[in-house]
Order: C-alpha cells, then sequence, then structure tokens
C-alpha cells in the first residue's frame, strides 16, 4: 500500500478511537478541557482523513478546506487550549476561551476568503498534500521539483516566478497558523511536560509522569513535522502524525489509568491528560 | 466500641494521613508512589523533560524565524 495513504488511514484511525475516548471522559465528567481536547483531537482526525482522501480519491476543494482549516490552523491551538484550561484558574480559562473562539472565527473568514482562488492545477495524488499547498517564489539558483508548475504572478507589485502550489501566494491564512500553532505547542507540549514535573516532584503516580511525557513527545513531534512543512520539507508530515498519535494516545491511555484499585475510587489528579 | 477497634481507627486514621497527598488533597496509596531511589524517575525522565522543553523551545523558534522570513 502507498504510504502516502497507508499513514494518513492508520493516523485517522487512532485519531477516532482517541476523540471517541476523550468525548467519553467529558461525558463522564463535564470539564471543559476535555470538550477542547475531544474538539482539537476531532480537527486532527478529520485532516488525517482529508490526507487519506487526498491519495486514495484525489482533488477535492472542501478537503482541503479540511486539512488545512482543521489540520494546519486550529488543531494544535484547540487541543493546547484544553491543557491551559486544566491547568490555570477559570477565570484566566474563560478569557483565553473567548479570544481561541474569536481567532479561529477570523481565521475562517480568511479561509472562506481564499478558497475561491484556490489553484489545483498542479495537484498531484501521488505526493503528500504537505508537499503541494504551498506557493513558493522560485529564486536564482533554486531547485524545482520534477512535475512542477511553473508560472509568473503578480506580488507586491513585482512580476516573480513561482512554483504553483494550491494556496496563493501571499495568503493571509497562512499567516495566521503561526500564531495558532505556537499558542498550541507551548500550552500543550509546556502543559504536558509541567504536569509530568509536578508528579515527579511530589513523587507519586508515576503512571502519569510517563503518559504525560509521551503526550509531550507526541506533541513535539507533530510540531516538528509542521515546521519542516512551513520550511517546504513537507514529506515528514504524515510520518510525524502517526507518531504523534500513536504517542498522544498511548500517552493518555497511560495518564488515565488506575494505578490500583484504590486509586480508582479517589479523585483523579489535576494533570490526569 | 471496644478500646482494641478504636485503637485499630486510630492507626488507620494515621495510616490515611500518611499517605495523603497533601496538594491534590486527595488519598495516594503506597503503591502509587514513585519507587524511592529510582534511577529513571531521579535522573533520567527529569534530564528527557528537560530536553523535551528545549527542543520545544528550538522548534518554536525555527518556526518563528522561518515565518520572519530568516530562511530563504
Amino acid at each position: 500500500m502507498d504510504l502516502n495513504l497507508f499513514l494518513p488511514f492508520v493516523s485517522t484511525a487512532v485519531m477516532i478511537f482517541f476523540t471517541f475516548s476523550v468525548f467519553q471522559r467529558w461525558q463522564a465528567r463535564r470539564k471543559s478541557y476535555f470538550l477542547f481536547w475531544a474538539i482539537g483531537l476531532g480537527l486532527f482526525a478529520a485532516a488525517s482523513f482529508a490526507e487519506a482522501y487526498f491519495a486514495a480519491v484525489g482533488w477535492s476543494s472542501l478537503v482541503f478546506f479540511a486539512w488545512y482549516f482543521f489540520g494546519a490552523v486550529l488543531t494544535a491551538a484547540w487541543i493546547g487550549h484544553g491543557s491551559f484550561l486544566l491547568l490555570v484558574r477559570k477565570r484566566w480559562g474563560q478569557i483565553l476561551t473567548w479570544l481561541l473562539i474569536a481567532a479561529s472565527l477570523g481565521a475562517l473568514v480568511l479561509m472562506l476568503q481564499v478558497m475561491p482562488r484556490l489553484d489545483p492545477t498542479g495537484f498531484d495524488r501521488n505526493r503528500p498534500i504537505s508537499e503541494q499547498y504551498r506557493t513558493k517564489v522560485i529564486e536564482p539558483g533554486d531547485k524545482v521539483r520534477p512535475g512542477s508548475v511553473i508560472a509568473d504572478t503578480e506580488y507586491r507589485g513585482e512580476t516573480v516566478t513561482v512554483e504553483q502550489g494550491v494556496l496563493p501566494l501571499g495568503a493571509p491564512i497562512r499567516i495566521s497558523t503561526i500564531f495558532f500553532n505556537i499558542y498550541g505547542t507551548l500550552m500543550l507540549v509546556g502543559g504536558a511536560l509541567w504536569s509530568a514535573w509536578l508528579f515527579l516532584r511530589k513523587k507519586v503516580l508515576p503512571n502519569r509522569v510517563l503518559g504525560n511525557v509521551l503526550i509531550a513527545a507526541g506533541a513535539l513531534s507533530i510540531a516538528s513535522a509542521s515546521t519542516l512543512t512551513r520550511l517546504g520539507i513537507g514529506s515528514y508530515l504524515y510520518l510525524g502524525e502517526l507518531i504523534a498519535a500513536v504517542l498522544m494516545y498511548s500517552g493518555f491511555v497511560l495518564a488515565a489509568r488506575p494505578a490500583t484499585n484504590e486509586q480508582s475510587v479517589a479523585e483523579p489528579a489535576s494533570a490526569a491528560a | 466500641m471496644s478500646l482494641r477497634s478504636k485503637a485499630s481507627e486510630i492507626e488507620s486514621g494515621d495510616e490515611l494521613r500518611r499517605n495523603r497527598d497533601r496538594t491534590h488533597d486527595r488519598f495516594i496509596p503506597p503503591s502509587s508512589r514513585i519507587p524511592e531511589g529510582s534511577r529513571v524517575y531521579s535522573k533520567v525522565l527529569p534530564a528527557i523533560i528537560l530536553i523535551m522543553g528545549a527542543l520545544t523551545l528550538f522548534v518554536i523558534l525555527v518556526a518563528i524565524a522561518a515565518f520572519i522570513g530568516v530562511f530563504p
């Protein structure tokens, strides 16, 4: 089976189980951080499914919307916000929650604005979408991938030669991703590491120490792959997503597992990420 | 209540208090505590946490650098 299909397909399956587990926790406990985690993980699953769809079926504007808006823009921030809600006072949590919702709606407007300008001319279903989504200015001496569509376009009052991607050059939605992803990475990785550190310092609940370290490692894996994609190296994104899905789900299962029968009766710890 | 059962209750109460995690105000049984003197928990995991923290900052800095156009 083609890796471009296999990796996102497995990631999707893992993330669906993960989302369902967290959603069940939210139904049982009604804590807002479980809801944000479940929404963020659901967005991750939708973005992974979009990648599998591109490889299996081919181009679709709607699927690109799901891949870029859910995956590249929102996922990290919404999962990370769940961690933020777990660790801070309710008042700060409410303020940031409204900010995140407002920013997400703003990003939605930017995404809808760019949708009619998408250009799938050079789309090739045999290559990951992460290698094809961005339009890149070609400087003298730059290597161009075989099969790429090269075009001249107007950008900031100049005519530039570009390697044509799906998103137009300078699309404002691309600018928004950096803010969402930095917030999400800081909160998710930082929150998990902080929780692990707290349990370690108190010398309790080793399963939560290891679980949080695994969650942080998974989040770091997808953050690194996303940064590489931003640098134009998109071929590791699908692998990074699969590693993230497996590590984060394993970490969640480990952290949520009661260590003993007695503990299952007691109140869960604050950082059962 | 006999003196013996009263003593036993006080004893178990003491046991409970000893095992209570004061920060979270909840019962942590001895089996859920990190083993004393474990090298993994005293050396390896703190080092991993610090390295991962540093890596996270590095990844974020590279992302910001890419965003502001440091890399071609």
